[in-house]
């Protein structure tokens, strides 16, 4: 787990570039919020439609995805991602506050980075498991701005 | 948790058990029926038979009585004694044919008039019909015999012959001719199950139905009781007789109508096998319709019942996320809050929104233990079996409980060995909410300075845990209710109020769909320890 100190050093020249598909506005405040802090660019939509269009004019390092979106599910989203070649090796961080376990092999098999209860992670250890997962793809190294 | 899979099939056999139980009685019922009814059809026979007895006893009975009323004609008559009573008994001969012989005769037995023309003299003295006319002084009937003028068989009757002043001047007699009786007797409209005989006082056969050539003469086997007798017929075969009486003469001729027994019981024993049939008919019938009714109502309420399960099974998922997100709100903003970012808190300020965290934290922590509760309490619930390591989830564990033991100074101790590692199959997240609830009451329910002991042994197929602590007492009779829903003992609600009984119980859902056993012993000293096994690889 990083400090918080030792997160603004590592990315302080760099800046991380974050997507969040979340459509519950309290929690997509807290999380832009928390990263702004760190120094991500963040970027904050509320379906996989919204998702797509930002994609158009933005390259996030990686992307927290959640799956209960309206419309089309996060996890479908997911699978388009990996069909496309622009987006094929960001990491995407799987989201959801859904009890459904099958959604974890799903996840996985769509090479999720992570798969996360939102309730039960704390916010400050959502940020280093993104920061970590941005530091180890190489995918990731290149969209820092 | 009913379980209607397994169920399914005993409640199908239950229902065709049940469907047997309402239709045995009722075939037995009609078997009874029937049975009553056969005894009532057989009963209904034999009046038949009597009847037959009496309408064949009354035919008879008129010819007798046309006998009588012709004699009682020729005992008045003077043409009868006249010189030309001969050619006057020839002509009434002539009339009537069922007579083979019409006759006079003097006290003394000889035959001085016939119908017939005698040949040479004839005495009629030792003839039984002659000497019951003439000791009765009235109508009288003789026997089977061949008649002494005509030498065929006959049964003859009698009258006495009296003058002005009373005295016998002979017996003027008439004799029946067989032949004919037996014709007569062919033409009755009897019943073809029926054989009829006529037979005289002494059971000599006079005539019979069906006609049976040389029978007449042979004397009937059987008793000759009146009534209902059952005897051996003239062909051998023993039949129920009914015996009536012709007439109202002494000794007179009888009726006899018989049927085999095989024949009474004939009808009345297709109606009994009619009944049976129907009966069987109507059981099979039922019992697949009543199966058929009954699996159908069954299917319906399994399906009412998986419906509601369904129902369950999209709410728990439903509403972990409709609680659990605005519960994210609150944990975020609070996680902001504290990290000053936003601004920086006073003491109290710091302290309320740790207490804000330590409320979410509770909330959330309840969510979840009862969203598990609800999906293991659903009939079958999704287990993803993995090895797991059970001493490292017990090492990760006992981290999260350090601020307690800490508090407390309550030690904590492994009784294997630290780097040992023990392998189990198990779902990896219950298995950690099992081990968490364990130690996690274990530190929070112990004396202060007391220690908590883990143990795990080894078995040939399982894995035996145990979780050993020194706190609160629990009574006798709540010992065997810890792991209710909801269930607070009284000494753990003194300590921690806030419990919502429902941890023991989700720990020992989670090791009964492992198929393992979660107990709990009591000492004398107040040592509590939990005890459950897991299959080992």
């Amino acid at each position: 787990m990083l400090s918080r100190t030792t997160m603004k050093k590592s990315i302080h020249t760099k800046r991380p570039k974050l997507l969040i598909v979340e459509d519950d506005l309290l929690i997509s405040k807290s999380i832009k919020t928390y990263f702004a802090k760190v120094n991500y660019v963040v970027k904050t939509v509320r379906s996989a439609e919204d998702a797509r269009e930002c994609l158009k004019s933005f390259t996030p390092s990686a992307m927290i995805l959640d799956i209960a979106l309206p419309q089309k599910n996060g996890l479908e989203f997911l699978k388009e991602l990996r069909n496309s070649e622009s987006w094929r090796h960001m990491p995407v961080i799987i989201t959801t506050n859904l009890d459904a376990e099958e959604n974890i092999h799903d996840a996985y098999l769509l090479s999720a980075a992570a798969y996360i209860v939102k309730s039960d992670l704390s916010l400050m250890d959502l940020v280093s498991k993104v920061t970590n997962h941005i530091n180890i793809s190489s995918y990731a190294q290149k969209t820092l701005s | 948790m009913f379980p209607w899979k397994k169920a399914s099939r005993g409640i199908h056999l239950n229902i065709i058990f049940l469907i047997l139980a309402i239709i045995t009685p009722v075939i037995l019922f009609i078997f009874y029926l029937s049975f009553t009814q056969l005894k009532k059809a057989e009963e209904a026979e034999i009046n038949r038979l009597k009847s037959s007895a009496v309408l064949v006893s009354t035919e008879y009975s008129q010819i007798v009585e046309g006998v009588r009323q012709l004699l009682i004609t020729l005992s008045i008559s003077e043409q009868t004694v006249g010189p030309n009573c001969s050619s006057y008994l020839t002509g009434l001969l002539e009339r009537y044919q069922r007579y083979s012989n019409i006759s006079f005769a003097n006290p003394s037995g000889d035959v001085l008039c016939s119908g017939v023309p005698l040949t040479k003299d004839v005495k009629v003295t030792d003839r039984l019909f002659f000497k019951s006319t003439i000791s009765s002084k009235t109508f009288s009937v003789g026997e089977y015999s061949l008649g002494p003028v005509t030498n065929k068989p006959i049964i003859t009757f009698g009258h006495p012959y009296l003058n002005a002043q009373g005295a016998l001047l002979g017996v003027v007699y008439a004799s029946i001719d067989l032949k004919w009786l037996g014709r007569l007797t062919q033409e009755l409209e009897i019943n073809t199950r029926e054989e009829v005989l006529v037979l005289d006082w002494k059971g000599k056969a006079l005539a019979s139905y069906p006609d049976k050539v040389g029978l007449t003469g042979k004397i009937f086997p059987g008793s000759l009781n009146a009534g209902i007798n059952k005897t051996i017929g003239f062909d051998g075969v023993e039949k129920i007789y009914v015996l009536e009486k012709i007439g109202t003469l002494k000794d007179g001729p009888l009726v006899a109508v018989g049927m085999t027994e095989a024949d009474i019981h004939k009808g009345a024993n297709d109606e009994f096998r009619k009944a049976i049939l129907i009966a069987i008919i109507i059981g099979l019938f039922s019992i697949i319709i009543g199966y058929i009714i009954g699996s159908s109502i069954i299917k319906r309420i399994i399906s009412e019942f998986d419906k509601i399960e369904e129902l369950r099974r999209s709410f728990v998922t439903l509403a972990s996320h409709q609680l659990r997100t605005p519960l994210t709100g609150i944990k975020y903003l609070s996680e902001i809050l504290i990290s000053e970012s936003t601004g920086r808190l006073n003491v109290n300020q710091k302290e309320f929104v740790k207490d804000i965290q330590t409320s979410t934290h509770r909330l959330i922590s309840m969510i979840g233990t009862l969203l598990n509760i609800s999906k293991l309490e659903l009939e079958t619930p999704t287990l993803l079996i993995e090895t797991v390591n059970i001493s490292k989830i017990f090492n990760e564990e006992r981290k999260s409980i350090n601020m307690l033991l800490k508090r407390n100074k309550i030690s904590f101790k492994f009784a294997n060995k630290k780097s040992e590692s023990i392998f189990v199959y198990a779902d990896p997240k219950l298995i950690r909410q099992a081990v968490s609830i364990l130690i996690t009451n274990a530190a929070k329910y112990s004396d202060a300075e007391s220690t908590v002991t883990v143990a795990i042994l080894n078995k040939k197929n399982n894995s035996i845990v145990s979780v050993t602590n020194t706190g609160i007492l629990i009574e006798q009779d709540e010992l065997p209710h810890l792991f209710d829903k909801f269930f607070r003992g009284k000494g753990a609600l003194k300590k921690n109020e806030e419990g919502s009984g429902l941890g023991l119980y989700l720990c020992k859902l989670i090791i009964n769909v492992h198929k393992g056993n979660l107990v709990v012993s009591q000492k004398k000293n107040r040592e509590i320890t939990f005890t459950f096994s897991l299959p080992i690889i």
